[in-house]
């Protein structure tokens, strides 16, 4: 069978520093010829990738988009790939960038000029989760089965993601960066991020623009800053409103095998201890004392370190390799559907008992229809992608029942629409696809896909079908809130 | 030493796998290994002998494998879905072990019969068969027929008259393909008992089954079981498979996907 190669770009707009990669995605059945082809993505190849720049700014608070708009048409000019040829990947915002005010018009922007495929992607959980992915975290607790947490700091934030053998667990954002104090060779002070304020304030630290500071005073609260947040991560548990955290998906923080660094922080990891200002200040910023006192710490719990496969690129890895995945590859889609965009995810739970009573499916299903109706109320042809959640057995009675439900309370409520989108999360797309089809006749279109993990709330893209049997796909947590 | 908790059902991939761990240096690993395979790993052992639990697993899956074969599939469970049954000369079971040629061959009584009830030369014909393990059909018929005929529905294919084949082996296929000239015959027959699964089915298709088909003509979708390839996406696989062949005019390894 003809191996596929999908060209996918990560774009990573950071605080500090921005980069592209490009990359190709072996689509390839893994599977042996007595059963139905599985596909899997056998393989990511790195076949370009930029410098790294400092991000362009027209101010603090702006991003200057055409700079980087033209560099970006520069790097694939240099990568020798033209857009068309583009089929995946992702720009993600990192970061304190995300706060700029022209944010989420740039991404979007730049997303549109990327690729045809190329999804804007935001978000502190997402980034946390493609970092651990490009600094191999993940793939190390797959092979090694056990729990780890990579912690990606760049300029502005600090991403914690745990994965337990190759499942994310739990993700924290701190702030914590090199860019949120910068000063120059004398340790005048040159810009303190408001993200920081409250932290210092809260312990008691004065620092004035403008003013001086002492390699010792620094020294201080940089190695008070890690000790927090090193404490935070290892004893498992934070308080919800402590100004160091960002945002976070869990506030109990499991256990740890093994620890990783990535982001600029742990590219300066072979970075001589700073022993002066004008040492710290190579970069103006306060980066190099951040990566010296986080080593220190981590070095007093004597938890196990594991060198990012890594660093600076971690992110960027992540967004242009690891944002697609293959879902199931027995599932339905009717020609001419597929790409389809942003579709909001609407979770239906179905418990086991459920499905034994006919009454209870109906009213589950359709008061979360129901839900989603009011809430794109301006959508008319797929208006949202239902989430079939529950770990039931698989019976044809329950796909039978399910198809029923489904085609009559979708038919009641969206009489126009003339596509349907379902995602399940266990191996039973076809089949039910196949069901809702042979009740609904060509009264609508349907794409029905499976094992693909996805929650309410989310978005999705769905690609076109590869060897008439999968699709990409790329899940997006909200960009901007 | 002696466990006193009673032993289950032989246990299916990844369902219920509770077994005493050793003291193990990664507990967690060894709990998700486990997840991943149903092979007997992590079972301890008392001096140089496994625990008496994982023996007594090892020979009440043993018993399950050789009740899959020696079973029957209850012939009002096959009303159910409309499928009347038909002998091939197997005779008796120990004789189907010892000659697979017999089960290849349909009786004259079953020929007649398959004539005078079934649709000749029909686009899809579906056969059912115990084949080496009846518990194969108990377990996974109820979930691949009817999304099997889903499937034909959705790929306008249209099936002839279904039945059941005791004692079939899998080139029985070629010898109902001369019968009733199909153009295309899907035949779901119980695998070969293992430890692990005692009731997994494999679906073969064959386009045109004739005698002197090679096997390299067939396509198989095989370990249809709860643990396995769940039976319901094999079932609505079988119909896009089918029309591949339909249209390439072939099956087998010639077959392009």
């Amino acid at each position: 069978m003809e191996i596929t190669p999908v060209t996918s770009v990560g774009i990573d707009i950071g605080t500090s520093t921005t980069k592209m990669i490009v990359s190709h995605l072996l689509i390839n059945s893994t599977s042996n010829p007595f059963s139905i082809p599985t596909f899997e993505i056998s393989d990511r190849i790195i076949l370009f990738q930029s410098d790294i720049i400092s991000t362009p700014l027209l101010s603090k608070d702006e991003i200057d988009v055409e700079r980087i708009a033209a560099w970006l048409k520069k790097q694939y000019v240099l990568a020798g790939i033209r857009v068309p040829d583009i089929k995946s990947g992702a720009v993600i915002i990192t970061g304190e960038t995300a706060n700029k005010r022209n944010a989420e018009k740039m991404i979007h922007f730049l997303a549109e000029r990327a690729g045809d495929f190329v999804v804007a992607i935001a978000g502190a959980n997402l980034e946390a989760v493609l970092a651990g992915k490009g600094s191999g975290a993940f793939q190390y607790s797959i092979d090694n089965v056990l729990t780890v947490v990579n912690i990606d700091i760049g300029g502005g934030t600090a991403n914690a993601v745990y994965m337990r053998q190759g499942e994310v667990v739990a993700s924290v954002t701190f702030l914590v960066g090199g860019r949120l104090i910068e000063m120059n060779e004398e340790g005048k002070i040159l810009h303190v991020s408001d993200a920081i304020t409250p932290w210092l304030e809260k312990n008691n630290y004065r620092l004035q623009k403008g003013e001086k500071v002492s390699f010792v005073l620094l020294q201080t609260i940089i190695q008070h800053l890690c000790e927090n947040m090193v404490t935070i991560l290892m004893r498992g548990s934070f308080k919800k409103d402590d100004p160091l955290i960002h945002s976070y998906t869990t506030t109990t923080l499991p256990s740890v095998d093994a620890i990783f660094i990535s982001g600029g922080i742990g590219a300066l990891r072979f970075y001589p201890e700073p022993q002066s200002i004008s040492d710290i200040a190579v970069y103006q910023d306060v980066g190099p004392l951040i990566t010296c006192e986080l080593q220190k710490t981590i070095n007093n719990y004597q938890i196990k370190q594991v060198p990012a496969e890594q660093t600076s690129r971690a992110t960027v890895i992540g967004a242009g390799m690891q944002s697609t995945e293959i879902s199931g590859s027995t599932i339905y889609a009717d020609r001419g559907r597929l790409p389809i965009r942003n579709i909001p995810v609407l979770t239906c739970e179905i418990a086991e008992d459920t499905l034994q009573k006919e009454k209870t499916l109906h009213n589950t299903i359709y008061s979360v229809l129901l839900k989603g109706k009011e809430m794109y109320p301006d959508f008319l042809k797929a208006p949202f992608a239902i989430h079939i959640l529950g770990n039931v057995k698989t019976s044809y009675l329950l796909i039978k029942q399910l198809a029923i439900t489904l085609n009559q309370v979708y038919q009641a409520l969206f009489p126009k629409s003339d596509l349907m989108i379902i995602v399940c999360e266990q191996d039973m797309a076809k089949a039910l696809g196949q069901a809702i089809k042979v009740l609904a006749g060509g009264r609508f279109d349907l794409i029905c896909i499976d094992q693909v993990q996805v929650k309410h709330g989310d978005f999705l893209d769905i690609g076109e079908m590869i060897h008439q049997s999968t699709v990409p796909v790329v899940v997006k947590t909200l960009a901007f809130s | 030493m002696f466990e006193k908790e009673p032993l289950k059902a032989p246990n299916m991939f990844g369902t219920k796998n509770k077994r005493t761990l050793i003291d193990g240096v990664n507990k967690a690993g060894i709990e998700e290994m486990l997840r991943t395979t149903p092979a007997r790993i992590a079972v301890g052992r008392t001096g140089t002998r496994p625990k008496t639990k994982a023996i007594l697993q090892f020979q009440l899956d043993h018993a399950a494998a050789i009740d899959a074969v020696s079973g029957e599939v209850d012939v009002s469970y096959l009303e159910e879905f409309d499928l009347f049954s038909v002998d091939t000369c197997f005779e008796t079971k120990e004789e189907y072990l010892k000659r697979p040629d017999k089960g290849r061959k349909l009786t004259d009584e079953a020929v007649k019969t398959i004539k005078a009830r079934c649709e000749y030369r029909p686009q899809v014909q579906i056969v059912v068969s115990d084949g080496l393990s009846a518990s194969a059909i108990d377990t996974n018929l109820e979930n691949v027929l009817p999304a099997l005929y889903d499937s034909l529905k959705v790929n306008n294919l249209s099936a002839g008259t279904p039945f059941f084949v005791k004692g079939g082996r899998v080139a029985c296929m070629d010898h109902i393909g001369e019968v009733l000239q199909p153009e295309v015959l899907v035949l779901l027959i119980g695998e070969r008992p293992g430890l692990v699964s005692a009731n997994s089915m494999s679906a073969y298709i064959c386009y045109r089954p004739r005698f002197g088909v090679q096997e390299s003509n067939r396509n198989v979708i095989s370990n249809i079981h709860p643990g396995g390839t769940p039976a319901v996406e094999a079932g609505a696989h079988i119909g896009t498979l089918l029309k591949k062949m339909i249209k390439q005019k072939t099956s087998g390894v010639a077959l392009a996907f």
